[in-house]
């Protein structure tokens, strides 16, 4: 049924569909509000009435909380801006304001913020000083992790930054696509507010397709619930809308950031499903020379191998010397005992190492699936 | 509170942020944190007050594209009106 659901939300927001009676309604809605479509799907007159209203609904909510979070980011920036810091909007937020016809058809829980990691404890600072908090984590040394939560309640609704300092939670990867090239190549997000600035349109394509594809085989969640797969069509849709506002020159710069980081195959991988499921369109020739950068580099190794349980050792053997590789091991195997009773609200009388215990069987049991 | 006058010229607050959701508008007042919900006329009244119009004005463009009663519509946008200046949504151009 998802699959056939699956298929009909491609058709569906490519070109107006007739419903299909061969569909459940309610799972039909569930995998569109998975695939975070729903805004998109709204207002189709001859579908049923139960899967208008939800759609409706979710379209209706998004809209209310991306005008609270609008406020709440632009707040961010420009606080951030007058202390001196430059930050780099990613992903959702970043798409929603240039690429999408309203910034909340492109839904999401969070925005996606990136700084100079010397910028770091002044962000902090900031956040702090608008009344963010900093949500309970495993307190990684800040050389040992790449990003962090904040969030701020704001007239009884959530808002979330992840504050990156580098672009993907990997130590093997924390140079690929580096703050100083993107931040000389950022463009600005007027749209949001003054001051807000973005990735170039070919580094945001590029790190859709890097994103689309670490989710291929680690897991993310939707609405509180762990999901993998990276399939999810709102990720599909932003490569999209990024390929088809690409120039020429773009594309050809596009080609050459493939070749010399190594990321032919995962470029090719995101742009072949928007190509094949949403039809986004791929200029001639460019899914072939993607395709046949058949080079093996550390990026791809590590992001498309099946072999997900390799990925630490390959974070490890990244880490420069023995202290530092000491304290990843024993930072991630044994975090704190307020992050392990948040994890496990369901063990509040147990002892601690029942929960290490838990957690290292469920990580073994998860790379073993 | 002031009265709407048709007559006069209205134009968004400076204080709304607004976002479409299909033929619907949601309205937000950044200051209060205020929600309101646009139906497709209001929407459209809501379009025509991007650049100062009288509520008259605006009634006239209605009865134009909409299948309405001239005499109803001037009500219900002068009661319309009477709310988006009552929350601060438009004020007096």
């Amino acid at each position: 049924m998802a699959s056939s659901s699956d298929a009909f939300i491609s058709t569906a927001m490519t070109t107006p569909t007739d419903w299909s009676s061969e569909l459940d309604p309610n799972l039909f809605v569930d995998r569109v509000l998975y695939h975070g479509v729903a805004a998109l799907l709204i207002a189709r007159e001859n579908w049923p009435d139960v899967v208008r209203e939800r759609l409706h609904k979710e379209a209706l909510g998004q809209a209310m909380w991306e005008l609270q979070h609008r406020v709440v980011i632009s707040e961010v920036v420009k606080a951030m801006n007058e202390r001196g810091i430059l930050p780099l909007l990613l992903k959702g937020t970043g798409l929603a304001y240039d690429l999408y016809a309203e910034p909340s058809q492109r839904s999401r829980g969070d925005t996606d913020i990136l700084i100079s990691f010397s910028d770091l404890p002044t962000a902090r600072t900031v956040l702090e000083n608008l009344g963010f908090g900093k949500s309970v984590n495993m307190e990684l040394s800040d050389d040992l992790k790449h990003q962090e939560e904040w969030v701020h309640e704001r007239n009884g609704t959530f808002h979330a930054v992840d504050l990156h300092w580098s672009m993907i939670n990997s130590e093997a990867l924390r140079d690929v696509m580096p703050f100083s090239e993107l931040q000389r190549k950022a463009v600005p997000l007027n749209k949001l507010c003054d001051g807000a600035r973005s990735l170039s349109r070919v580094d945001a394509l590029i790190f859709a397709c890097l994103h689309r594809a670490k989710h291929l085989s680690s897991s993310y969640y939707v609405d509180g619930k762990r999901y993998e797969g990276g399939d999810r069509l709102i990720w599909i849709q932003d490569i999209k809308l990024l390929s088809n506002a690409l120039t020429k020159e773009d594309w050809t710069e596009l080609k050459t950031k493939a070749r010399d980081g190594g990321l032919g195959r995962i470029c090719w991988s995101g742009l072949k499903q928007a190509s094949d499921r949403i039809n986004g369109h791929i200029p001639n020739g460019v899914l072939d020379e993607l395709e046949h950068m058949t080079e093996s580099s550390v990026v791809a190794d590590y992001l498309l191998s099946k072999k997900t349980f390799a990925r630490p050792f390959q974070d490890i053997r990244a880490l420069p010397g023995f202290g530092a590789k000491f304290r990843f091991i024993r930072q991630n195997l044994f975090p704190p005992t307020r992050y392990m009773h948040r994890k496990y609200p369901d063990m509040p009388d147990a002892p601690v190492w029942r929960m290490h215990l838990r957690r290292i069987s469920e990580f073994l049991m998860n790379e073993a699936r | 509170m002031s009265k709407v006058v048709m007559q006069s010229a209205y134009a968004r607050s400076g204080k709304t942020a607004q976002s479409r959701v299909g033929a619907e508008t949601v309205l937000l007042h950044m200051e209060s944190g205020i929600y309101f919900g646009l139906d497709e006329v209001g929407t459209r009244v809501w379009e025509l007050l991007e650049t100062a119009s009288t509520a008259q004005d605006i009634c006239e463009r209605i009865v134009e594209e909409f299948e309405v009663n001239r005499e109803q519509l001037k009500a219900d946008v002068q009661a319309f009106f009477q709310e988006l200046l009552d929350a601060e949504l438009v004020v007096v151009s």
